[in-house]
């Protein structure tokens, strides 16, 4: 009697929700719509680079993209969380637009969404419009009530955990009823095992976003005493091996579909949604029924893409017995080839109980029933595949509790036992062999906040269980731990295992001489000069007019001795130091002072003099080298040393632009280089316009003020114009 | 089925009692620390008990949207006693049917009563309960005054007056009134005694 009057008036008086589908979606609180995104294929999220107060520069990235990439990652759907990383969006903090859907940490109750003592670690606010279209969502980390962390610090939640979870309430999922599901509604610090979507995260992608027809287990869940259905009575699927791989709640008819599923063959049983995960932990909408005991059925064989119905389901009548509480910490992890203790709360959990896992070649053995509790150990046998399995509790006359996808069967944590070699440019491009154990298809390294994933492109390879090997990516310096992250979350580092150290190196160094007098302006060339850095000629420290990580200008050397070891050394702060060769000569240097005309055809052949001091008897005239290096150029079609400071010369053909002159003494190597000296035209050059003494003189200042900022080429360019421009007004 | 009580019948007479209850309640947390009795006491800024009067919901300018509720406040346990309390809660359904959502952040229903475990405002004067649909329970009420707290959506209580049995279909996480206030106040006297004097955190 009670139930029929309750079966009739849940339909009379209840929210007219629909069909529930595959997994539990958020709803539209009015009209029982489930959210999603209109535009699945391009669901945009922009990484705050604020990060956390608890992680490094950039240390909150890699564990967002890992997460983002967890959620892409599901086969047979559409969706797509795809990350805006332009510095426009990145810039931005109004998190309330609807334009921008912003990750980030709320450090200071800036959004106001937790008040002390709110016991919110993470939220994720979801706008949506009548139809139930998703408008916004934005997810929010309490950073100033907790604590995250990337390397497994104790007390402190994983990042990356907790990314998952609150990124499938942004797609518009709803907290599941699996203790093993990333959607599971409680986490404790520390727990990573919600890193990998389980199957009901993807049967729920593919309900809320399908790219393809899927196959289908229908019916409807009645109570076996009076035939009244059952509102939201859980309803799961596993597969031949007894792995959990989809699940739906009833709808206030009783009517269920399982979707998502691929061909196979499925055992499917009813289970109250009661503890650890109840009705509570749902958002609006839901009618949930409990008042029944788990219920298996027989199997079911599908092909692809057909419905199933398996017409009614009854249920048998409540029992006081349950296995798992909220209060236990969950899921419990089996780990392949290993035997692990554990221990579940519940209800009359008695002597004589039997408990067993859904998945026959997992051992169950209970080690003592405490009524409130029961203790037990589980054996996985080694290689054992991934996934979840149920735990059932059978008990005195017919009692029966199962605990859905409550076991997650991992691998053993990998283990990283070296890299090689230990450290390696910030610039990124040392190629890195790490050694370990563990290490499976699919793994994905992450050091100095970039992920290196196995198979993709600039990725990793997963050689072997026990190598990996990558190229590293540009990352800022320092010590990283080196984290080979396993599909399945589970994790092996090794803690500061490589350092992305400035290794600088030369590359050149010009002129290559200079008078044992000291005066001469030195350029050195090369890579991963770091602020602070010196250069030292045979040991005597040199004054530097300007610094660029790639670029150190040495104003004027110093003097020194004919003979000498002729070693340039440039030595950074941590210590790190690269050599280049410069000799002292006897003599003076070289210098240009004006080149006459300052104009050539670019098929060369122009006449010009050039002008200066100190020119050697086997000078050399050169066109068009780099005024960094010296390299690069031609040389004079023909060249006459009419004295020790004139030059006449034959221009060379060279591409049309502006051009530098460089004179070098080559029994010395000692050189001079006047930087945008003549313009070689396309149409014939020649006239008669010197360039003014000033105006080559105000290039060179500019180019000296400039060289420093990287703007050497622009610099040169614009000031020579300019000198031109006068010259011709 | 373990939440039934036996009711005397009294003046409700024979047939049946049905309360009915939207079921646009409670939910659980998007991430939220797992709580019990004393910890939500623990975090608490207010604990009260009371009927939910009325509920409005506004949206800003920059977006937000909020659900106002007054609460006539019963009995205060913890906190400054007020006959009425004003809770702005995040989230809501306009009248146009856009709305905003927060996963785990519970409803208040008109018409129910409640027991709430409130935080203190944030700083955009938000109230939230303590641990998102933690921070509240439904409180169901016999004709003999016995009392239930439940946190699950439940849309319907049945009494059989036949057999004077209450339950409250679905849930299977109702608590025992007196044992729950029992709790809450051994919790308070121990927040007291460590020195936090039942005062706001």
């Amino acid at each position: 009697m009670r139930s029929r009057l309750r079966a009739s008036l849940s339909v009379a008086l209840l929210l007219a929700g629909g069909l529930a589908l595959a997994h539990v979606r958020l709803r539209h609180p009015g009209s029982g719509s489930e959210l999603r995104w209109p535009d699945p294929a391009n669901i945009a999220i922009v990484i705050a680079p604020g990060g956390s107060d608890d992680l490094g520069p950039r240390g909150h990235e890699a564990a967002i993209r890992n997460a983002i990439d967890a959620w892409n990652g599901a086969a047979g759907q559409l969706a797509r969380i795809v990350e805006d990383a332009s510095e426009a969006s990145r810039a931005r903090a109004d998190w309330q637009a609807s334009d921008l859907h912003l990750c980030f940490f709320d450090e200071s109750d800036q959004t106001g969404y937790f008040p002390p003592g709110s016991g919110a670690v993470a939220i994720t606010p979801i706008w949506f419009f009548q139809s139930g279209s998703i408008s916004d969502a934005d997810v929010i980390f309490n950073g100033r009530d907790f604590r995250f962390t990337t390397n497994g610090e104790p007390g402190r939640f994983d990042l990356q955990d907790v990314t998952t979870h609150e990124l499938g309430h942004f797609l518009g999922l709803d907290h599941s009823g699996w203790a093993g599901s990333s959607m599971y509604p409680f986490v404790d610090p520390e727990v990573l095992l919600h890193r990998s979507l389980s199957w009901d995260e993807v049967s729920a992608l593919r309900d809320a976003y399908p790219n393809a027809t899927h196959s289908k287990i229908t019916g409807t869940v009645r109570r076996k005493s009076d035939e009244s259905v059952v509102a939201g009575a859980h309803v799961v699927v596993r597969d031949a091996a007894g792995r959990t791989r989809a699940s739906t709640l009833s709808a206030v008819d009783g009517r269920f579909e399982v979707e998502g599923l691929s061909a196979g063959t499925y055992g499917i049983y009813a289970t109250p949604l009661d503890e650890p995960v109840s009705a509570s932990a749902l958002g609006p909408g839901w009618t949930v029924h409990t008042d029944f005991r788990s219920t298996i059925y027989g199997n079911v064989a599908l092909g692809d893409a057909v419905t199933f119905d398996m017409g009614d389901l009854r249920v048998d009548g409540d029992v006081d017995f349950g296995l798992g509480l909220a209060s236990d910490r969950l899921p419990l992890r089996g780990i392949a080839g290993t035997t692990t203790g554990h221990r579940l709360g519940g209800r009359n959990l008695s002597p004589g109980s039997v408990l067993e896992a859904s998945d026959p070649s997992i051992v169950v053995a209970p080690t003592a029933w405490n009524g409130t509790s029961v203790e037990f150990q589980i054996s996985v046998p080694p290689g054992a595949q991934p996934g979840h399995v149920d735990l059932l509790a059978s008990g005195a006359a017919g009692r029966r509790s199962v605990l859905v996808a409550a076991i997650e069967i991992t691998p053993p944590d990998p283990s990283v036992d070296s890299v090689t070699p230990a450290q390696g440019s910030p610039q990124g491009g040392t190629a890195l062999s790490i050694r370990g154990n563990g290490f499976r298809p699919g793994a994905r390294v992450v050091m100095g906040g970039e992920i290196y994933v196995d198979g993709a492109p600039g990725g990793a390879s997963v050689v072997d269980a026990t190598t990996i090997a990558l190229t590293t990516r540009p990352s800022l310096p320092g010590t990283t731990d080196v984290i080979v992250i396993d599909p399945s979350g589970v994790e092996g580092r090794r803690i500061g295992g490589y350092r992305f150290v400035p290794q600088p190196a030369v590359t050149s160094v010009f002129p290559s001489a200079g008078s044992s007098a000291g005066g001469t302006r030195v350029l050195v060339k090369g890579r991963d000069f770091v602020p602070g850095a010196t250069v030292r000629i045979d040991g005597v420290q040199q004054s530097l007019a300007s610094y660029a990580p790639d670029l150190l200008v040495i104003a004027a050397t110093t003097p020194g001795l004919v003979g000498g070891a002729g070693v340039l050394e440039v030595r950074n702060p941590d210590g790190e130091s690269a050599t280049g060769s410069f000799r002292y000569v006897l003599g003076a240097d070289p210098s240009i002072q004006t080149v006459s005309p300052d104009r050539s055809s670019a098929s060369g052949g122009e006449q010009v003099t050039v002008l200066g001091g100190n020119f050697g008897s086997q000078v050399q005239l050169v066109f068009g080298a780099d005024p960094t290096t010296g390299q690069g150029g031609a040389p004079a079609l023909t060249l006459t040393l009419a004295d020790a400071s004139t030059l006449l010369a034959t221009t060379p053909p060279l591409s049309p632009g502006i051009a530098s002159v460089m004179v070098v003494n080559a029994s010395t190597g000692q050189a001079a280089l006047l930087p945008g000296a003549i313009e070689f035209n396309q149409d014939k050059g020649g006239g008669c316009h010197a360039v003014p003494m000033d105006g080559g003189a105000g290039a060179r200042r500019a180019l000296e003020t400039l060289a420093g900022l990287g703007l050497l080429l622009l610099a040169l360019r614009a000031s020579t114009r300019r000198a031109l421009a006068a010259q011709r007004a | 089925m373990r939440n039934s009580l036996s009711l005397p019948l009294g003046a409700l007479g024979a047939g049946v009692l049905f309360l009915a209850l939207t079921a646009n309640d409670p939910i659980d947390a998007s991430t939220v620390l797992r709580l019990d009795v004393p910890g939500l006491v623990e975090r608490a800024d207010a604990v009260v008990e009371g009927r939910v009067a009325s509920s409005r919901v506004t949206e800003a300018e920059d977006g937000r949207i909020e659900t106002e509720y007054v609460l006539e406040v019963a009995r205060t346990l913890l906190g400054e006693p007020r006959s009425e309390r004003v809770l702005r809660f995040p989230g809501g359904l306009l009248e146009d049917g856009r709305g905003l959502i927060l996963p785990g952040l519970p409803h208040l229903v008109p018409g129910e009563e409640v027991l709430l475990f409130l935080s203190a405002p944030s700083s955009s004067g938000l109230s939230i309960p303590v641990g998102l649909s933690q921070g509240k329970f439904r409180i169901l009420t016999g004709v003999d005054g016995t009392r239930l707290l439940v946190r699950d959506p439940g849309p319907l209580t049945v009494a059989n007056l036949a057999t004077g049995e209450l339950r409250e279909a679905g849930s299977r996480s109702s608590r025992d009134y007196a044992e729950v206030m029992a709790e809450i106040h051994a919790a308070i006297e121990h927040r007291r005694a460590a020195g936090a004097g039942g005062e706001p955190r």
